[in-house]
Parts: structure tokens; C-alpha cells; sequence
């Protein structure tokens, strides 16, 4: 018999190459995990991601009774996820991962529920060539429309609850802006660009906000005006051609706000000469508000219902802020296309002599001494330019002398046109419907108000939170008492 | 804790494995996995750890009193108290609070409703002791004398939470005597890592997507939307499910266990009977054996016996009716293939695939819709009857957003890996390379999951309601 030592050395060998490629192949493995294992302990621990712009989550406080309610646990593995090594890296590389799942035509790409074209009938917004036939049966059955309406699609209602009150205490020297908190979280459409909030639209809602509205038409004595205005989003003058259906019609639900207020209602007609400035930049392309220029458009519009001159916008003197990634920025996880395609923020001097106070949350008995505008505002908060983001309370004292005496109710969309309006009325009381815990009517008494402008952009119009806190306002009392600032 | 996790696969694992095999002594190898398991079990459920070590130990003696007594009554009494106690455990926790709505519901009365948080795999770990307790008293397994290796096969944390089902007879051996090495810590790792895939790149995205498209109100979608919602659905509870059981046979491997498959490409069965022998094959197995079987199987009354056991099948999955409908709608369907629709779909390849899916997906609508008014909502926008309107374009640009994706989804579904393993197989010149190539293919699993475990926040355990 003849031994074939070669083919048994080659064997041979061949199971020493086999072993050493599945060592590699576990090895690598480990070694991975193990690198980083040990570096997600060893490596310094952050606290805050200027790229994500967040606080990160920190190793929360051992307790028993955290442990046994499976809160502490649940803290490490968020704080570990948070402080993760090469976190960054991480975060970018799933981004990429992300967009490489698809094409994206045009840069054409869709986050998260997209608004349906209901086909509930009883919460379809009407066209607005029907409003004005519908109105009478419509405003006969208003009674009913003060009721909070939970069953409405999810846009409606996923963020409001879990409203993370980002850490709050802001002081006066830092801007801040509480960006998507109580804002519907409707799907985000990017194209070309920008980047584009979803319009979904409630009927019931929309019923709702006028009648709240109307209240406040009824709250104040006769020397009062109350004045609506409703803004329409990037999306409706934005979305064009096979695109635009991804939206429903701001303007529909505008007009069938307004069909819906009682005469005694000034109603501020911002969406014709937004409109008409459609193709300026009077939208952010990577954040969800509008810009200075677009704010400016509503504010003339408030100035000529409110029989008051306003300023040319040529005469401001102006500086931007750049680059600005916004909100929407966020939303699309950081879509490559928003980063190369940064936007800037215009803002215009506040143009007459004033004191400006601020309030903290929570602490009506006592302000302290701001500005209308906030140049040092940058990065993802570049809007908190205008008012230093939402605090629950803004006055803003001139030297005009016109016996007028502003209140605004707004979210975040009236600190813009806020910072134009204050400079034709001797005072203006900024209040942030989600922050304010004082009473409306008292405030509206005590300090000898002219003016009401409820003020609120077209998707919190027709979002339940939002109108239970304006109509709340009318009827909550704070428990302290309010500080104001006089002379 | 959960697999798919970072503070798992980075701090956990790793000290396990460094602990695990620091030596060869098999009982302290045994004593850190007791230690590991317990420590991830009370990650999750810190008060409720109590039960896994209450069933575990009740278990031990009942094994023990069983072979004492082996043929008199006292043998028959423990395993009347096995089943007595486990099925009473899962009675409380899982299931009571559904009973007394019910009976509220029925009856008129306002009993209090006893909200107890269902602690995470319990229905897993009593079938695993229900098994072996049944298994011993039939004589088919010796019972384990040791109680630290019995406690560490009902805690051994691979299975523990999500399956498969393990029973004591497929791993006594391994249990008392097991020889880990390089070739089962290699294809362990592979597998783990293809397990962490499916669950982290597939099933997390779809579930995502189901959400989108399922979670709002459906009467605002297109009917092509609400279809691949349910698509998506069907997407990730199939990836979710088999992707934790192949890390849960991974790790087992890795440690020097071995498990039996739990899921075969159950959507390319061809029938609703074949479906079941595909999908969470443990589970199935384990009505089979204890159940049907013992009720008379296909000799007496088996047309009830079936509807027993697709009954239970159901009710296992949740203590709510739509899971029982889930269930009891494969025990038609079984029934009607039984009767004569099995033999006409044997014959009709293509056809079979396309009913098969068919009744799949529909099943995955009762299965995800609790709220019964939405189940029928959805079923009536899927069909056309609320007038939606079919395509949208919406739709339109999710699906070409990820269209690979996509692709990659539906394909995985199909048995590309055993036909390339096949292949490889036959032709050794490609082995050594393929072999090469898993070294990087396990690095780029490892990162790309990991990428998507740190920048996602979507990442939702399927099985708390098992």
C-alpha cells in the first residue's frame, strides 16, 4: 500500500488555514466589542451633542425603588446608548445607511405619517368655495365644538403628550427655542433641498379653534379689539405639481376658520400677501418656522387691520446669522441634503427705544430685564433670535405714544411678527399660550389692554392642545401674585 | 435586557464571555451562567425574577419526587402539581385580568380588574419546566439530579425571553456534558450576528413602517397604504421572531448548546399546515406532543382536538381575543385543508404559495389589531369598502425611499442562505474564500447594527405580551 504523505501534509495544512480563518473570524468580533467596550467607560462621558443638539441622557441615581419600577435599569442602558464611543460616528454613518435604502428622486424623500386625505366626512376640512354656502348650517351647530377630540388622526396628538419640557431653565442670557414641543408631528416631505411639514387638518379642530376664538370676542369689554390671525406653512406654497396632494389645503382650513368667527373678531388676512411673496425667502428650508421677511408680511397686514403705520423693510438695519440647520434638519435625521443647503437667519434692529422684560416658567412673580431681539442666537436655535425663544412671558415697553396696548397669544410662530408688531404700541405683552399660567381677562384689565391678536400658525389652528391652552388661558388663575414690571 | 442593545452586546456579553471562559471548570462555567442569566432576567423584571426561580425550583423536586415515586400515586400528584402550579402562574399574571373583564363583561359586575404587569418570557420558562415535568413522569428523560444545572437550564438567558421553547430532553446531555469549540463558537457567532441583522436592519425599519402606515387612523389611508402596512407587519414579526431565535441558537451554540430550529421559511409553506411546521416550530411541537396527542390526536374526535389546540395556540400569544381569532383561523383553515383542501394545493405550485401568503397576512391582521373596530377598519380599507381611494403618493415615495430595502426584505424571506451554503458545499474550490469573506461579513453586521442600534431610537420588544 502506498502512502500518499503529500495529500496528507496538504490536509494537513489545509486544517491549520480553516482553524486560523475561523479564529479571525470570531476574533474580529471580539475585538470589536471589546475596543469598544472598554472605550464606552474609559472615554470621557459627554454631556451634551452639539451635533445632535441635545442634552445626553446621564447615569441616573440608584435607587431601590428606581431599581424595582425598572426605571434605573432602563437610565444605564440610555445613558449608555448616549455617552456610546464614536457616538458621532455612529449617528452619521446610520444617516447614510439610511438614505441608501432607496432612490430619491429629485432629492424626493418622506418622513415619517403622512396627513391622509380623510374621508371622514365629519372631519374633512370643506374647499373654500363651499365655506361661504356652509357657513350658516355650520355655525347653528357650533355648540358642540368646544369638545376636545381625542379620536382625530395620530398627527394630531403623538408629540403633545409626551411633550419633553426640554431643560427649562432658561436664563436670560441664553436663547432658547422648545422647537417641535406641542407642534403637530405630521410626516416631513424633503424635495430639492427643503425640507417641508405635512398638513393633515382637523375639521373638528379647526371648529374648535374658532370657537375659542369667538370666546375671546366675548371675554373683554368693548374698548377691546381681538384680533385672529392664521399662518400658513412652508407646505402650501412650497409643494407644487404631483407633490402637492402630500398636503391638504391650508388655505381651505384658513378660510373655514374664519367663516366660523363672530364679527366682533378682527380677522388678519396674513395668507394674500404671504402668498403673493411666495417665491421670496419668507420660509426656513431646514426648520419648520418662517423667517423675518415672512413674519414682516404679517406684520403689515396686523398694522392695516389694526389702523396703525408700519415700518418699510428697507429702513431696518439688518444682520444674519448663518448657518442655520433647524428643526426639520432633525426630523429628516439629518438629511445630507438640508446639511448642503444650509439656511441663514435676517434679523432687523428693534427700531424704537424700549425696556423689554422676561418671565421664567413657572415664576410669574418675577422678570428681569431682556431685549426684543437676541443676536447671539446661533446653530439650532438661530430663530431664538427673535424674543430669545418662548417664555411664557414678554413685555416690551416703547416710547410710543399712541394710548395702544398690545397682548399677543402666539407659539413659537408669533415671536417673529412679535418683534415687528411691539415697535407701533406703547406696551405688548407677548404671552406663549403653552407657558403662561396667569388669567388672560385679568391681565387684560389690570394693565389697560387695546389690543388682542391671537396669532398662531395653521397647524396648531387645528390641533387640540394648542386650543385647549389658548382656551384656557380665559379661565386659569395663578395661584401667586404677578410681578409687572411699571414706569 | 434584551439581545438587540448596546449596554447588552458591549458590557454584558463581554464579561460574560471573559467570565465563561477564564477556565475549564465546568461548574463554575455552569455557575456563570446561572449568574449572568439571572443578572439579565432581573435587568428586566427586578421583582419577578422571583417567579423563573420559584417555577425552576418547584420543578427540580417535582422531577425528583416523580422518579421516587415512579408508578404510584405520589408521582401522579407531582405532576398534578407541576401543571397546577405553572399553568397557575401563567393563569395569574397572564391571564386574569382578561378573565374578570370578561366575566364583568358578561355578567354585569364591576369585579376589580387585576392589573398585574406580565412578567417578560414567563409563558416561555413555565413550558420549558411544564416539558421536563411531563418528559420525566412519561419516562422519556432522567430527571437532573443537580439543581444548579437544572436552574441553569431553566434560566440560561439565550432562550429566556423570546424562545425558542427548549425542552429539557433535546439538552440533558448537554446539560451534564458539553464540549464548546472553535466550530461552534464560529458558526455561533455567524448566527448571532445574521439573528442581530434580521431583527436590527430589517425588522426594526418595517416595524417602523407598519407603525407609520397601522398606528393612525386607517380611514385616512389608501388601500394600498393600509396593504403595505400589514406587508410591513408581516415583514417584521417574522424577522423579529426568527431573528431572536437565531441569536438565541447562536449564543447556545457558543456556549456549547445546542437547540433545535425554531423557524424554516415558513412563507414559502404552500398551506396553512405547512405554515405551522415552519413557523415557531418549538411552540407548535410542544402543543403537539402535549396536547393534541395526549387528547386523542387523529384517532378520536380529531376535529375537536385540533380546534383545542389552535384555541390555545392563540391564547398563548396574548390574553386577547384577537389572538384567539388569530389562532382559531389557522385551525379552519387547517381543518379545511385536512378535509380536502390539501390535496388541490399540492397540485397547484404557484397558486398554493399565493394562498398561503394570503391567509398569513390577513392572520397578521387579527394578530396586530387588539382593538377589534380597527381590525375591521383595516380589513375594509385593504378591500376597497371605505372608498379611500387606492394609491397614494405618499406611498409612492416611501416605496422608492427604500426600495432596496425592500427588495432585500422580501428576498430574505426566501431560502437564499441554505441554497448558498448548498452551493458552497459542492464546490470545495469556493470554500476556503467563502470562509475568508465571513471574517469581514461579520465585522460590517457587527458595526452596521451597531450604527443602527446608536442613531435609532425605534427598537421595540415584540414579546411582552407572550
Amino acid at each position: 500500500m502506498k502512502i500518499d504523505k503529500h495529500a496528507y501534509g496538504e490536509d494537513y495544512g489545509k486544517e491549520r488555514s480553516d482553524k486560523i480563518v475561523k479564529i479571525l473570524s470570531v476574533a474580529v468580533c471580539l475585538v470589536i466589542i471589546f475596543v469598544i467596550g472598554i472605550l464606552a467607560w474609559a472615554l470621557p462621558q459627554p454631556t451634551y451633542s452639539e451635533y445632535e443638539k441635545r442634552d445626553l441622557n446621564q447615569m441616573p441615581e440608584f435607587s431601590i425603588e428606581s431599581l424595582f419600577k425598572g426605571e434605573y435599569t432602563l437610565g444605564v442602558e440610555l445613558a449608555y446608548a448616549d455617552t456610546f464611543a464614536f457616538r458621532e460616528n455612529f449617528v452619521k454613518m446610520q444617516a447614510m445607511i439610511e438614505e441608501a435604502r432607496g432612490i430619491r428622486i429629485e432629492g424626493a424623500a418622506i418622513y415619517g405619517p403622512v396627513p391622509g386625505n380623510t374621508n371622514d366626512e365629519d372631519d374633512k376640512i370643506p374647499p373654500s368655495s363651499e365655506v361661504s354656502s356652509e357657513q350658516s348650517s355650520e355655525s347653528s351647530s357650533s355648540d358642540n365644538i368646544s369638545r376636545p377630540d381625542n379620536t382625530s388622526s395620530s398627527e394630531m396628538s403623538s408629540s403633545e403628550s409626551s411633550s419633553s419640557e426640554q431643560s427649562s431653565e432658561s436664563s436670560s442670557s441664553e436663547a432658547q427655542d422648545d422647537g417641535e414641543q406641542g407642534e403637530t408631528v405630521a410626516g416631513i416631505f424633503l424635495y430639492k433641498g427643503a425640507a417641508y411639514e405635512l398638513f393633515g387638518g382637523s375639521k373638528k379642530a379647526a371648529e374648535y379653534y374658532a370657537g375659542v376664538v369667538n370666546k375671546y370676542g366675548d371675554a373683554f369689554g368693548s374698548g377691546v379689539k381681538v384680533y385672529n390671525m392664521v399662518i400658513p406653512k412652508h407646505a402650501e406654497f412650497g409643494l407644487t405639481g404631483r407633490y402637492d396632494s402630500l398636503s391638504n389645503s391650508e388655505k381651505d382650513s384658513i378660510d373655514y376658520i374664519y367663516s366660523m368667527l363672530d364679527s366682533d373678531v378682527i380677522k388678519v388676512d396674513a395668507y394674500s400677501v404671504l402668498k403673493e411673496h411666495s417665491d421670496e425667502y419668507i420660509y426656513f428650508n431646514t426648520d419648520h418656522h418662517w423667517t423675518g421677511l415672512g413674519a414682516y408680511y404679517a406684520y403689515t397686514a396686523f398694522m392695516d387691520a389694526a389702523g396703525l403705520s408700519y415700518y418699510d423693510y428697507e429702513s431696518y438695519t439688518k444682520h444674519i446669522i448663518e448657518p442655520f440647520l433647524g428643526t426639520l434638519y432633525a426630523g429628516t435625521d439629518r438629511a445630507k441634503a438640508l446639511e448642503d443647503n444650509p439656511d441663514y437667519v435676517e434679523w432687523c434692529e428693534f427700531p424704537v427705544t424700549n425696556k423689554t422684560y422676561q418671565y421664567n416658567k413657572s415664576d410669574l412673580g418675577n422678570y428681569f430685564a431682556s431685549s426684543v431681539m437676541h443676536g447671539y442666537a446661533k446653530g439650532a436655535n438661530s430663530y431664538g433670535v427673535f424674543l430669545g425663544g418662548d417664555f411664557p412671558l414678554t413685555v416690551i415697553k416703547t416710547n410710543v405714544n399712541n394710548g395702544r396696548k398690545l397682548v399677543i397669544i402666539k407659539e413659537s410662530y408669533g415671536n417673529a411678527p412679535a418683534t415687528f408688531i411691539a415697535a407701533g404700541f406703547e406696551e405688548t405683552y407677548v404671552v406663549d399660550e403653552r407657558y403662561y399660567d396667569g388669567n388672560l381677562v385679568d391681565l387684560v384689565n389690570s394693565r389697560g389692554i387695546t389690543d388682542v391678536l391671537i396669532i398662531n400658525n395653521c397647524a396648531a389652528a387645528n390641533t387640540n392642545f394648542h386650543i385647549a391652552n389658548i382656551e384656557s388661558l380665559l379661565t386659569q388663575t395663578y395661584s401667586g401674585a404677578i410681578a409687572y414690571p411699571e414706569g | 435586557m434584551v439581545f438587540a442593545n448596546l449596554f447588552f452586546l458591549y458590557a454584558f456579553l463581554p464579561l460574560n464571555l471573559i467570565l465563561y471562559f477564564s477556565t475549564k471548570n465546568r461548574a463554575f462555567r455552569n455557575a456563570v451562567l446561572i449568574f449572568f442569566s439571572l443578572f439579565f432576567y432581573a435587568w428586566g423584571e427586578p421583582v419577578w425574577v422571583t417567579l423563573l426561580i420559584f417555577s425552576a425550583t418547584i420543578d427540580y423536586f417535582h422531577g425528583l419526587i416523580i422518579e421516587k415515586y415512579r408508578g404510584k400515586i405520589g408521582a401522579k400528584l407531582a405532576l398534578i402539581s407541576s401543571l397546577v402550579l405553572n399553568l397557575g402562574l401563567l393563569g395569574i399574571f397572564k391571564y386574569s385580568g382578561f378573565f374578570v373583564e370578561n366575566i364583568n363583561l358578561l355578567t354585569g359586575l364591576d369585579l376589580p380588574v387585576p392589573a398585574f404587569s406580565l412578567p417578560i418570557g414567563i409563558s416561555f420558562y413555565t413550558f420549558q419546566t411544564l416539558s421536563y415535568t411531563i418528559d420525566v413522569y412519561r419516562d422519556e428523560v432522567k430527571p437532573q439530579h443537580s439543581y444548579m444545572k437544572f436552574f441553569m437550564y431553566v434560566s440560561l438567558y439565550s432562550q429566556l425571553v423570546a424562545g425558542p421553547i427548549v425542552r429539557y430532553a433535546d439538552v440533558a446531555i448537554e446539560v451534564d456534558e458539553r464540549h464548546e469549540n472553535l466550530e461552534d463558537i464560529y458558526s455561533g457567532t455567524a448566527r448571532f450576528l445574521v439573528g442581530l441583522t434580521k431583527k436590527v436592519f430589517i425588522a426594526n425599519v418595517a416595524g417602523q413602517f407598519a407603525e407609520t402606515y397601522l398606528m393612525g387612523d386607517l380611514t385616512k389611508q389608501s388601500t394600498a397604504a393600509v396593504w403595505f402596512g400589514v406587508l410591513m407587519f408581516s415583514i417584521q414579526i417574522y424577522y423579529d421572531f426568527s431573528g431572536y431565535s437565531d441569536m438565541a441558537i447562536g449564543l447556545g451554540k457558543i456556549f456549547g448548546f445546542h437547540f433545535l430550529e425554531n423557524f424554516n421559511y415558513p412563507y414559502i409553506a404552500r398551506s396553512a399546515t405547512e405554515f405551522w411546521r415552519r413557523w415557531h416550530m418549538s411552540l407548535g411541537g410542544f402543543f403537539r406532543d402535549y396536547v393534541y396527542i395526549p387528547l386523542g390526536g387523529n384517532r378520536k374526535h380529531q376535529y375537536l382536538n385540533l380546534f383545542i389546540v389552535w384555541f390555545l395556540t392563540g391564547f398563548w400569544h396574548g390574553a386577547s381575543w384577537n389572538f384567539i381569532i388569530w389562532g382559531l383561523w389557522f385551525g379552519v383553515l387547517i381543518i379545511i385543508e385536512k378535509l380536502f383542501l390539501l390535496k388541490w394545493l399540492k397540485k397547484l405550485p404557484v397558486i398554493s404559495n399565493i394562498y398561503l401568503l394570503f391567509i398569513a397576512v390577513m392572520g397578521w391582521v387579527m394578530f396586530y389589531f387588539e382593538d377589534m373596530g380597527r381590525m375591521f377598519d383595516c380589513f375594509a380599507v385593504m378591500f376597497g369598502a371605505k372608498g379611500t381611494g387606492f394609491w397614494d403618493i405618499s406611498l409612492e415615495l416611501t416605496l422608492l425611499n427604500n426600495i432596496f430595502w425592500i427588495i432585500l426584505a422580501v428576498a430574505f424571506c426566501m431560502p437564499i442562505v441554505p441554497s448558498v451554503k448548498k452551493f458552497i458545499e459542492n464546490h470545495p474550490k469556493v470554500q476556503m474564500p467563502a470562509k475568508i469573506l465571513q471574517i469581514p461579513a461579520n465585522a460590517v453586521m457587527l458595526i452596521v447594527n451597531t450604527s443602527l442600534l446608536v442613531g435609532m431610537s425605534y427598537n421595540p420588544f415584540l414579546y411582552y405580551k407572550f
